[in-house]
This record gives C-alpha cells, structure tokens and sequence, in this order.
C-alpha cells in the first residue's frame, strides 16, 4: 500500500489463476500472501494482487480441484494454509498457457502496425 | 463428481471453513504488517495500512464463500429468517394475511380432496382403462335399458371385442335365523364377472364357470361389511354353510366360498352383502324379455371403445333378425366404465372446483391489498436497505420470499382446516357417491395444496413486491400517487367482481333447490311408510292364493293402531319401475311408453295422490270382471287432449325392458278407463311425471309388493315397522318385511346430491362475502388513514362532516358500481358451467341476478361506511399537527 509512484497494474480478468499455477508450479508449495508477493515481484511490480480477488480465485481453483491446501504450523502461534499445485493444476495450467500465447499472439497480430 | 463432493462437504463443514479463511487472511494481514513494519512503519501504522490494503474482510470471506456455490441457499435461509422476524414484529398483518390464506387455500384443499377420490383416481380394478359397461339401447328412443341374460350370453359367445364380459342382477336374499328373517342387499353375477373387474377375493375364491347351473348355483360370496359385522372377521367362515332364502323362495343351504375385499364396497354402485352366482332359471323366451341384468366388460388390448360398440352393434343386429319377437328395435350402447361410476354428480363436483378458485382468488386479492399497504408503511425501511447497498434484485427476492413465506404458512392452516371440514363433508354427501369414505387429506392433496399455496404466494406477492422494490432512494412519500391509487382501486374492483361471480352461482344453486324442495311430487311423503315384501312362489303359486293372501295382509295392516291408510303396489314412485306400451284402441293409434303400477287398497288414499276424477278401484274390479285401469293426467293429455279420457279403452303392447327386479305375467288386452289419477314424478323430483297406467292387483296379482301405511300424526315408523313384521309373520313366517322406510328418507335421498351442492356453495358464496367486506374495509380504511392530513385540510377550510363521508363513499359506489357490471358480466358466462345443476332456473335468471349485485354492493358499501365515519371525526388541529 506504500505508494511507490510507480503505477501498478490490475490483473486481466482471468488470468489470475494462470498466474497463482504457474507461481506454485515454479516455487512449490506457498501460502495466498506469497503468492501474491511472488506475483508482484516476478512481474516488477507490474502485476498488482489483490487481495479481493486472491481468496476467491484460490476457493475456486480448490474447487476444481487444481490444488490442494494444508495448514502448516509458522513459529509458535501462527498457522498458515499452504497451498500445492495437483496434477489435474499442472494440465490446466499448460491448456491455460497454450491458451494465453494464442490469444495474445493474435492480439499482436492485429495491433501490429501494417 | 468428486467436485460436486467437495462443495457438498462444504457445505457441512460451514462453519470450519469460515473459521479456517477468517484464519488465513489474520496470517496474511500479519505478514503483511509485519513486512510495513520492516518498512520502518509504526506499530499501529503498520496493522492499519495492512488492513486498508487488504479490504473489507466480511465482503472478501462472503465472496470467497460464494465460490463453493451455497450461496442462494444461504440466502434463502436468511430471507426466510427475515421474513419471519419482520411478520413476527407485524402479528396483527401476519395473522390476517395467514387466516385469509388458510379460508382460501384449505376450501381448494378440502374440494380438490373430494374431486381427487371421487372422480380422478382410477378405480381398484386391473386396468379400470380398458372396462366397459355394455347396455342394451332401445333405439327408437336412444334409451339405455337394462340387459336379458340370453342377450347377454350371446354376445359374450359372439364377439371378438372383449376380453371377457360378466353380468350381475340385483336379487334379494334373507339370511334365515332361528326366530327371525335378515333382509341382506344381495346380487347374483356370472362366474366371469369378477374375472372381468379383476378383483381377488380376500379370503377363499370366486365362481367357478359350473356354478352357473341350476342346482350348483348354491355358493355365495360375502361383503367384507357382512364377513366383519356378522362373522367377526372369522377366516373360517369360508365354506361354512348359511341358510337363504332367495326372491321369497323357500331357504336353501348355501356355502360362503369367498369374502370380497373392502375396497370393493367403496369403488362399486350399490353395496351388497351377498353376491350369489347366476344360474338360467325358467325358459329361454321369457329370459329373452326379462330385462334388469347390467352387462360390464373387458375390452381387448388395443380396441377402442367405438371400434367395440360397432362390433357389438352388428351382433344386435344379427340377435334382432334371429329373435324379432323381442329383440327387434333394440341395440347395444357402450359407456365408459370409469365416468359411468363417476357421471353421478360430475358437473356438481368441477362447479365446487371452480367456486373454490374464485374463493382463494378473492382472498389472494384481499392478501395483495394487504401488501400494498404495507409496502407503503415500509418504505423507509427498503429505501435504507437499498442505500447501504442491497440490489433490486435482492430486494425483490426478499419480499417475494416474505410472500411465500405467508402462503405456505396459510397453506398449511389451510390444509388443517380441510381435515377436519373432511368428515363434515363425507357426511354431507350423497350416499350414491362411490369411494366418498376414501376421501383424506392424503400426499396427493398436500401436494396440490403446497403448488397452489405457492401459486397464491406469487399471485398475490409479486405486484405489491415489484412496486416496493422500485423504490428509489428519494425520500418524498410517493403513498398517495396516483398509479398507486389505481392499481388498489383495481384490486377492489377485482375483488367485488370476483365476489359477485360467486355469490351468483351459490345463490342460482340454492334458488334451484329451494324450488326443488317446493316441488309437488304428486304424493305425500310425510308420515308414509314404505315396506318391500315378497309372496313366496311355493305357497302362493295360484293368482287366487295371491289375492286371498293380500285381502288378509290388508285388513290386518289397517287394523294396525296408527294406521290411517294401507294400500299396496307393486312399483312404488322413486324406486325401479315397470314400462310397458299403451295404445288407444283405436286403428293406427300411436304407441305410447307408460309406466305401470298393480295397486290394491286405498293405495291412492295412502300415497296421498289426489285422484282427478272417476273412481278408484274396488273388490268388484276382480279377475273376470269387467278389465279396468286408472290413468294419470300425463297420459290422459297426451292420448285425450281435448276430450274426457273416462270410459276410453286402451290396450298393452309388448313389456318394455325396464329396470325390472321380479314381474308378474303383463296381462295383454282391452282395459276400460274409470279413472284419472295426479301425476306423480316417480322417476325423480327433478323430473316432469311421465304417463302412467295403474291397473288392480286383484286382476294382475304380483309376488313382489310394495305396502304403503299413511301413519296417523305421531306415530313412529320404526313401531310401526315392528308391528308390520309382526303381521307378516303371522300371516306366513316366509313373508319377510325387506326394504323399510318411509317415503320421506326416499324423497331426502334424492335431494341428497342438491343439497350437497346447494350447502357447500352457500358456504362458498359466504366466505367470499366475507373475505370481501374485510378487503373493502380494509382498503377503504387505509386509504381514509393516508388521507387524513388531506381530509384535515379539507375540514380546516370549511368542509362539513356530510360532505367528507360522501367523498369516501362516493369513491366506493363507483368501484362497486364498476365491480358489479364486471362481476355481472363474469357470472353470466360462468353460471353457464351450472347448467345441468340447475333446476326449473335459467342461469341467467335475472332476479337471482339482481338479488346478488344487491346483496354485494351493500356489503362493499356497507364495508366502507365504518371507515367512512372514522373520516368524519378526524379532529383537523390533531391532523395537522401530526404531519
């Protein structure tokens, strides 16, 4: 929240749980506050996490059953749900990707100037 | 699948899962702050800014919720929960709203039950579908008549239509006791008949085929009312031995092979306690007239009901070459079997089904009326829901679910209500209803009752909700605009209309039988007894004897004490009758169907018929004697218009089948007229009499006899009764005294079926009286409340209390007035429904009509006046200051 000047960007509708796949893909397990941070850092800062959207984009992909969660116990007080990408998740995530490039290569191709 | 699991464990894991979120978006906002205080934020900075950067965590936990996909049932819990609270804080709109409902939603319940069992729900025989009733038609007329059984054998041998067919005659058996003699109701079926219907006896077996022959005939089975009332219940009972005697004749050892089940006696016309098997008795040609068997049968898989009876028409055809001396001009008629057990009162039945509509109409009115209100009184209350941020949608779904809410909750008083009005009804009607003691608020009907509760939820919820739910978030009270005042208006006006429409019928229903009641049957039925008897063929074989044994019987009954008049027939009116065809002796006079009575006694002094003119019978009038009859006025005008009918002759014609139990030989020849006799409608109150010829007993004597006693005032027919069996056995202690009553049970027999109606649309038209003098009140006076700082004003300026009651009441005389032509114009395309229940009235009859828009308007007028005066005496300082 501290306002860094730099202008942060919302997510595309969508996309987010492509983006939480691919994070928990690359670092393994995590908890929802990594992952957001993980986002905000791998894209530069670019790609703002909110937390709104987070918790419900993480109930669904549970839902889907592209993760699994489980509570892992953080210092002495504190417990944390620890979230692990299934293989139905790892699937999903290539078809989302494949998705996304063609999608975006199509985009290109038409905002590419002639 | 194993989606569907997880969000099904969810939801009964609820409250864990939201304790586990509440859990991990803490740990999120502590990393969170955690990192800010890194950062080098202060303490309280750090964990203020997490939480402003994290949101509002109830919308984030609902949201996160939402995705299991629970969410409208959670809703729907805590509409429902709302609702409730908010009609608890509103008991007096609640209980109203509720009562109202639970009027209109148990009559449906209540009616819908009766039309369920009686009419709908197929009868407990293996494919009812496809049974039929096979009647012998008397063409010329296009009459259905009763079957021969030679008729009867004939086709069943003949035709490729049926499955299997079976007839059944009604008989009279007399259980034999040590002392006395029990008349039981009896039939005699063929072996094939409960072969046919499909029915199982409970305990034991049906006819055999060789049963059906003379001699082997002596087997019975028995009712389940008389296997329990007379047998208690004992299994043993089947193949003991019980003495009868059949018809009069001598008793007989016959054995119980069977006991029927007890759905049976409830799903078929007439109950009887005996059925005895059919076996040929007397010679073919006189079989071949003898009408009085009822023919059902099974139709083959795939033959329709038209194909059959052009199939069976060509055996009649056939029959009628090969017999013409009896079959000739008849043929066959097939009738559903289903609405023929059922056509009893149909009509009736889907008119109290319609009433019952208008009913909960009216009430979903009189709710809807209500809601409005109090939408206006809760404006204040959405328009803050609606600020902080509830959408239009939600808003609606909750004051529907409030709607619902009531109506289910009415319903369920409603169906209460119907079960107990339940035996109140079985009793009130007629007893010629079949499975009328099945009837019970069963699954069926509570599930017809919770659709049309429902139905009644959003008829009377959705107007009122959709308007409220519009509410914008402007303050001004919109209570007094104008489309609001329309569509109130429109309401009462539907209201009255509704009201008018049904108060019509119910009154066109209860004119037509108060004018049956007024009807003049052409006797007296008050203080006469009426008693069945038969002469035993084996002691009285000779007309002589037969005569001997009725002089006797006579003068003993008139001497009995109470006794004014004894007279004795052998087709008394109102029971089955006789038909034969008279002619005027004339060359080429027309054939005329009469119905004919043997009559002996003061029958005409005991009946109570006046006779016109000539003479009655006396002992001279004899066998061998001059040949003599007395005719009514039906006949005397339809042979005689213009000319004096006494000492005219007639002769008979061939015997006419009719609904003949047991019949003397039809004497044929000249008869000589000495006298006209009053016409008496003998085959039902609702029917103009027919022609009818009496002729003496002592020249046509009868083993089967009705006796007529005219008590004196104050007499018991039950005493007299007694003492009459009395004689009878001490004339002969065969002569048993079958089928007593008085002639007023037989007359309130046969109002049963009206009065039924009459009552229970009387009932109807005065809840819907009510319901609408509560609606009127009830909207009149709201208005007079929304407009007392109006009506202040009016006061304060100068307006006399007079002319403030006339505003409020002309505003109800025109929508009365507007209600009326409506209504009056609705009943008279629905009063066309009631037709063939309706007697000696046309269904647009106007008096009937202008006595109900009477009797509405000044119950909505009368319903407005209260309030009306309450306008009146508003103080104006007070209503000023109030606003």
């Amino acid at each position: 929240m501290l306002s860094a000047g730099k202008s942060k960007t919302e997510i595309p509708p969508g996309t987010l749980e492509m983006l939480i796949l691919k994070t928990l893909k690359r670092f393994g397990a995590m908890h929802g506050y990594g992952i957001a941070k993980s986002i905000q850092q791998t894209s530069d800062e670019v790609l703002r996490v909110e937390e709104g959207s987070l918790y419900p984009a993480l109930q669904r992909i549970l839902i889907k059953g592209w993760v699994t969660a489980e509570w892992v116990q953080a210092g002495s007080k504190r417990r944390m749900r620890v979230y692990h990408l299934t293989p139905a998740g790892r699937k999903q995530l290539a078809a989302e990707i494949s998705e996304y490039r063609r999608v975006s290569q199509a985009i290109e191709r038409v905002i590419e100037p002639a | 699948m194993s989606e569907l699991w997880r969000r099904l464990r969810m939801l009964f894991r609820c409250e864990r899962f939201d304790r586990e979120l509440e859990e991990e978006m803490q740990s999120h906002l502590e990393m969170q702050a955690e990192e800010n205080l890194e950062h080098g934020m202060a303490f309280e900075d750090a964990r203020y800014a997490a939480r402003r950067q994290f949101g509002n965590p109830m919308l984030l936990a609902e949201d996160s919720r939402a995705r299991w996909g629970w969410h409208w049932l959670e809703c729907l819990l805590q509409d429902i929960g709302f609702a409730g609270r908010i009609l608890r804080r509103n008991p007096g709109f609640a209980v109203v709203a509720v009562l109202t409902l639970a009027l209109g939603i148990g009559a449906n319940c209540l009616v819908f039950s009766v039309v369920d069992t009686v009419l709908l729900r197929p009868f407990p025989y293996r494919n009812p579908d496809r049974l039929v009733f096979v009647w012998t038609e008397f063409s010329a007329a296009n009459q259905q008549a009763m079957s021969s059984l030679p008729d009867y054998l004939d086709w069943r041998a003949r035709n490729q239509v049926f499955e299997d067919m079976g007839a059944y005659i009604p008989a009279s058996f007399d259980l034999a006791g040590p002392a006395y003699s029990e008349q039981l109701h009896g039939r005699r079926a063929s072996a094939s008949f409960f072969h046919t219907l499909g029915v199982q006896p409970q305990l034991g077996r049906l006819f055999l085929p060789d049963e059906e022959h003379d001699g082997r005939d002596c087997v019975v089975l028995i009712s389940d009312t008389l296997w329990r009332n007379r047998f208690q219940a004992d299994p043993r009972v089947v193949g003991s031995i019980i003495l009868l005697s059949r018809n009069g004749q001598p008793a007989e050892p016959y054995t119980i092979i069977g006991v029927l089940p007890a759905r049976f006696e409830a799903a078929f016309p007439r109950y009887a306690d005996v059925w005895g098997a059919l076996a040929r008795d007397g010679e073919e040609a006189y079989q071949r007239r003898m009408g009085g068997f009822d023919v059902v049968g099974r139709l083959k898989a795939g033959i329709t009901l038209t194909q059959a009876e052009s199939a069976m028409r060509s055996i009649a055809g056939v029959l009628a070459v090969q017999y013409p001396q009896t079959n000739r001009g008849y043929s066959v008629q097939l009738r559903d079997f289903h609405e023929s057990l059922t056509g009893y009162g149909r009509h009736a039945m889907w008119s109290l089904m319609g009433a019952v509509a208008f009913v909960l109409l009216i009430a979903c009115v009189n709710v809807a009326n209500l809601m409005l209100a109090r939408a206006a009184d809760r404006e204040r209350e959405i328009m803050i829901r609606a600020a902080i941020g509830a959408g239009r949608g939600r808003l609606l779904r909750q004051l529907v679910v409030e709607c619902l809410l009531l109506s289910v909750v009415g319903g369920a008083a409603g169906a209460l209500l119907a079960h107990t009005g339940v035996g109140a009804v079985q009793a009130a009607m007629p007893e010629s209803i079949l499975r009328r003691g099945e009837i019970a608020i069963d699954l069926r009907v509570l599930a017809f009752t919770f659709a049309v509760s429902l139905l009644a939820g959003v008829a009377f919820g959705l107007i009122p909700a959709a308007r409220a739910s519009r509410a914008n978030l402007n303050p001004a009270p919109a209570r007094t605009g104008p489309s609001r005042t329309r569509l109130r208006d429109t309401l009462v006006i539907a209201e009255i209309a509704l009201g008018l429409v049904l108060v019509t019928g119910a009154a066109l229903t209860i004119n037509s039988f108060v004018r049956l009641l007024r009807v003049d049957p052409g006797f007296d039925p008050r203080r006469l007894l009426s008693i069945e008897t038969y002469l035993p063929r084996e002691d009285y074989s000779t007309d002589t004897a037969r005569v001997a044994a009725m002089d006797v019987l006579l003068a003993r009954l008139k001497a009995l004490p109470g006794v004014s008049h004894t007279g004795i027939t052998d087709f008394r009116p109102l029971g089955s009758s006789m038909h034969i065809t008279m002619r005027k002796r004339v060359a080429g006079a027309m054939p005329l169907p009469v119905h004919l009575e043997a009559i002996a006694g003061d029958y005409f002094a005991a009946m109570g018929t006046p006779l016109l003119r000539g003479r009655a019978f006396t002992e001279h009038d004899a066998a061998g004697a001059h040949e003599v009859a007395i005719i009514n006025e039906a006949a005397a005008r339809q042979c005689w218009p213009r000319e004096d009918p006494l000492g005219r002759q007639i002769m008979f014609g061939q015997a006419k089948r009719g609904e003949v139990r047991a019949v003397g030989a039809v004497t044929e020849g000249v008869r000589e007229i000495v006298g006209v006799a009053a016409d008496v409608r003998r085959m039902g109150l609702e029917r103009a009499a027919q022609p009818a010829v009496y002729v003496p007993q002592r020249q046509q004597p009868s083993t089967r006899n009705e006796i007529v006693l005219r008590m004196w005032p104050g007499v018991f027919a039950a005493d007299l009764a007694r003492a009459v069996r009395a004689e009878l056995a001490a004339v002969n202690r065969k002569l048993v005294a079958s089928d007593v009553t008085t002639m007023k049970e037989v007359v309130d027999r046969r109002l049963s079926q009206p009065r039924f109606i009459a009552s229970l649309l009387g009932i109807f038209g005065l809840i819907a009286l009510a319901l609408l003098i509560t609606g009127v009140y009830g909207v009149t006076a709201y208005t007079v409340r929304v407009r007392t700082y109006e009506i202040g004003i009016r006061m304060a300026l100068g307006a006399a209390r007079r002319e403030v009651l006339a505003a409020v009441l002309r505003r109800g005389v025109r929508l009365a007035v507007i209600g009326i032509v409506l209504g009056a114009a609705g009943a008279f395309v629905a009063s066309r429904a009631l037709i063939s229940a309706l007697y000696e009235i046309k269904p647009a009859d106007p008096a009937t009509f202008i006595a109900a828009a009477l009797l509405v308007t000044a119950a909505s007028l009368l319903a407005s006046y209260a309030p009306a005066r309450r306008a009146t005496r508003i103080n104006p300082v007070e209503a000023l200051r109030h606003e």
